[in-house]
């Protein structure tokens, strides 16, 4: 076998060697950098049923929240809230076993177009009366929330408590603008 | 080209040619094949035939060492003074120059050097004409390939044999030309071819004789002759009569096994293929001495054998990467399969349905929660309270301010009552802290205790809306009332 045979045999195998070791180095560092992709994309598979997750749990709380928080089309105003919360709360007075006294409206305090609509009552019961009614506020569907209490003692010990609370609704207002009344 | 543990010896000095192939076996050497071809029976195209029978007895593969007639070499010697090789070299080219009859140029040579018992170097300077060596090398390419190895016949013949200790010379009987060779021991002092014709004609032995006499006459210790080639006992007999030295059969199997028999099988003497086996040896152990392969060709045999092991190198790489490359293929192959995977889980969960909570959803639902908590409930505080104050507590007035401050006011029957009152309420998990505004003792004829106020912080709550609204804050301590904290 002459020299150019064993000449031709070596570039050949170098040829391969060579073309051998570059698909080596490329497969080395393709490999890394598919396992660097996919590492991220297993983060943005985690981020996307993360928020997937939080999506349905979402759409899960947007049916319960419906029954406690109303939606009214924005302008929504004491004038048309009145009413409803008036029926509301009488229902659950008259169940408690007692009337309600005095009733002022407060503002309307309205964010991001989440409106509350504060009713102050004053009333005169027993603490029963007082525990049933503070129950059925709690349990109240829309959502009833108690933001001030003020219990007094009548001046006898038999004399009924002088009960002032703060009771309010919430409105969730759509449309473009709200106008459910002063902020 | 590499690796070849077989050797073919050519001898096509003689009318009959001798060829054998040596394989290595351990620490020696064995006979493979061997065979005795008349090239007057190839009618003419004995290459052709030769070849043939080579290529038909599967010794067409290997090395080859070829031979040279002696009568066609000049071999002449010189002693040299102690030197260093390179300087031994040059005046050695320099005998060769005033030595040879011809131009060095026109001439294929070599030597070698054996120490005498003087500190001199005695030189044997080997040459012959490079068309010689061009036929030759055309010819064993024909036969089989390109030799690694060109020797003087007698040379060749001589290596084949176990070489006694003092001075003897070796007789290489040709069927017209006679090879003389002097050693000490292992050292070559000289070499001549004489045209004494087939040693069982008529007077070889004296022509022997004549052309040993000088020999004999400068080398008193020169008892001993090998007889090797075409020799028989009648001839052994005529030269020990004629030369009154001891006369012995040289015997290539000194040097090498022949487990088969093969020599002992063929006609003639083992000795007749003492030629063909040095150059087979030769071949096998690349001897260099006195080798009258063109340098050109030495060179490129050790160029072809740098590349053979260069891509023995190559090769064994290459088997080494390829399973790399073939793992690295799979995995490269699976973590694309992997990515795609991956990439079609993260398209399926992008594109789940649903409705992204505005601002107004995330407050109703914030607002929701807060209103859950316990400290958002007055009746659950109410009766934590009632449940938890000690005796002798008597509360007048509860205010509840949702986010901000439960007040309590009322009379305590002691302070030690009020301070039992304070550690009960900082337990409760729904304040944030509490605080005792006042404990004014009570001094009247109906009338016994202390009027407090207690101020519990509630925690925050979620409810945007509660921003602005104010806490309801209970009546100021009474004036020059003392306070208890």
């Amino acid at each position: 076998m002459s020299e150019k045979f064993w000449l031709t045999i070596v570039i050949v195998l170098a040829v391969i060697l060579i073309g051998l070791a570059g698909t080596c180095g490329y497969q080395y560092i393709a490999s890394a950098a598919i396992a660097r992709t996919i590492d991220e994309k297993h983060d943005d598979l985690q981020t996307a049923k993360d928020t997937a997750a939080a999506l349905e749990k979402a759409q899960a709380n947007s049916k319960q929240l419906a029954k406690l928080v109303v939606r009214h089309q924005a302008p929504w105003t004491w004038s048309e809230q009145l009413p409803l919360m008036v029926t509301a709360l009488t229902g659950i007075a008259e169940d408690s076993g007692t009337v309600i006294d005095t009733l002022q409206p407060a503002p309307v305090v309205e964010r991001q177009q989440f409106a509350r609509f504060p009713l102050r009552l004053t009333m005169h019961m027993h603490l029963a009366s007082l525990t049933t009614f503070m129950r059925k506020i709690q349990q109240a569907t829309p959502l009833l929330a108690v933001d001030q209490v003020s219990i007094r003692a009548g001046k006898l010990p038999a004399d009924p408590l002088l009960v002032e609370v703060s009771v309010s609704t919430y409105v969730m207002l759509d449309g473009p603008q709200a106008q459910g009344g002063r902020k | 080209m590499f690796g070849y543990s077989e050797a073919l010896g050519i001898d096509c000095c003689d009318d009959l040619w001798r060829i054998v192939a040596l394989r290595s076996a351990g620490s020696g050497y064995e006979l493979a094949y061997a065979v005795a071809f008349s090239p007057r029976e190839a009618h003419g195209d004995e290459t052709a035939a030769l070849a043939q029978l080579l290529r038909g007895a599967g010794s067409a593969r290997g090395r080859v060492g070829g031979s040279l007639p002696a009568a066609k070499c000049a071999f002449k010697t010189a002693s040299l003074p102690p030197g260093r090789p390179a300087e031994l070299a040059q005046i050695v080219r320099f005998e060769a120059e005033n030595q040879f009859p011809l131009p060095l140029q026109d001439l294929v040579w070599g030597y070698s050097l054996a120490p005498e018992p003087s500190g001199r170097q005695h030189a044997l300077i080997v040459g012959t004409r490079r068309t010689l060596i061009d036929e030759r090398l055309a010819f064993l390419r024909q036969v089989a390939s390109t030799p690694v190895a060109l020797l003087p016949a007698p040379l060749a013949a001589a290596n084949a044999i176990g070489k006694p200790a003092g001075m003897f010379v070796t007789v290489l009987a040709g069927s017209e030309w006679s090879d003389l060779c002097l050693f000490d021991g292992e050292r070559l002092l000289g070499c001549r071819s004489v045209l004494a014709g087939h040693p069982e004609s008529e007077g070889w032995a004296d022509r022997i004789t004549r052309e040993l006499r000088p020999w004999l006459i400068s080398n008193e210790e020169l008892h001993q002759i090998i007889l090797l080639g075409n020799v028989t006992e009648d001839t052994r007999e005529a030269l020990r009569q004629t030369t009154r030295l001891t006369v012995t059969e040289g015997d290539p199997r000194t040097t090498v096994r022949d487990p088969h028999g093969l020599l002992a099988e063929l006609e003639g003497s083992p000795a007749a293929f003492a030629t063909a086996i040095g150059l087979a040896q030769a071949a096998l152990s690349r001897r260099q001495a006195l080798n009258l392969l063109p340098r050109q060709i030495q060179e490129a045999s050790q160029q072809q054998r740098k590349l053979a092991w260069t891509s023995v190198g190559l090769f064994a790489a290459i088997l080494l990467l390829a399973p790399l490359a073939i793992t690295g293929q799979n995995t490269l192959q699976t973590r694309q399969s992997e990515l795609a995977k991956v990439q079609k889980l993260v398209h399926q969960a992008r594109q789940t349905k649903g409705t992204v909570p505005g601002p107004m959803m995330l407050a109703a639902q914030q607002t929701v929660e807060s209103l859950q908590k316990s400290e958002s409930r007055p009746l659950e505080i109410l009766r934590a309270l009632s449940a938890e104050l000690p005796a002798g507590i008597n509360l007048t007035n509860f205010s509840y301010e949702r986010g901000k401050a439960v007040v309590l006011q009322g009379r305590a029957d002691s302070n030690l009552v009020l301070a039992n009152a304070m550690t009960v309420i900082n337990r409760q998990a729904i304040f944030a802290s509490a605080i005792l505004n006042y404990s004014n003792l009570v001094k009247s004829a109906t009338e016994h205790g202390y009027d407090f106020q207690i101020t519990c912080t509630l925690p925050p709550g979620s409810d945007l809306t509660l921003g602005s609204a104010k806490v309801q804050r209970p009546a100021a301590p009474q004036k020059g009332a003392a306070t208890n904290e």
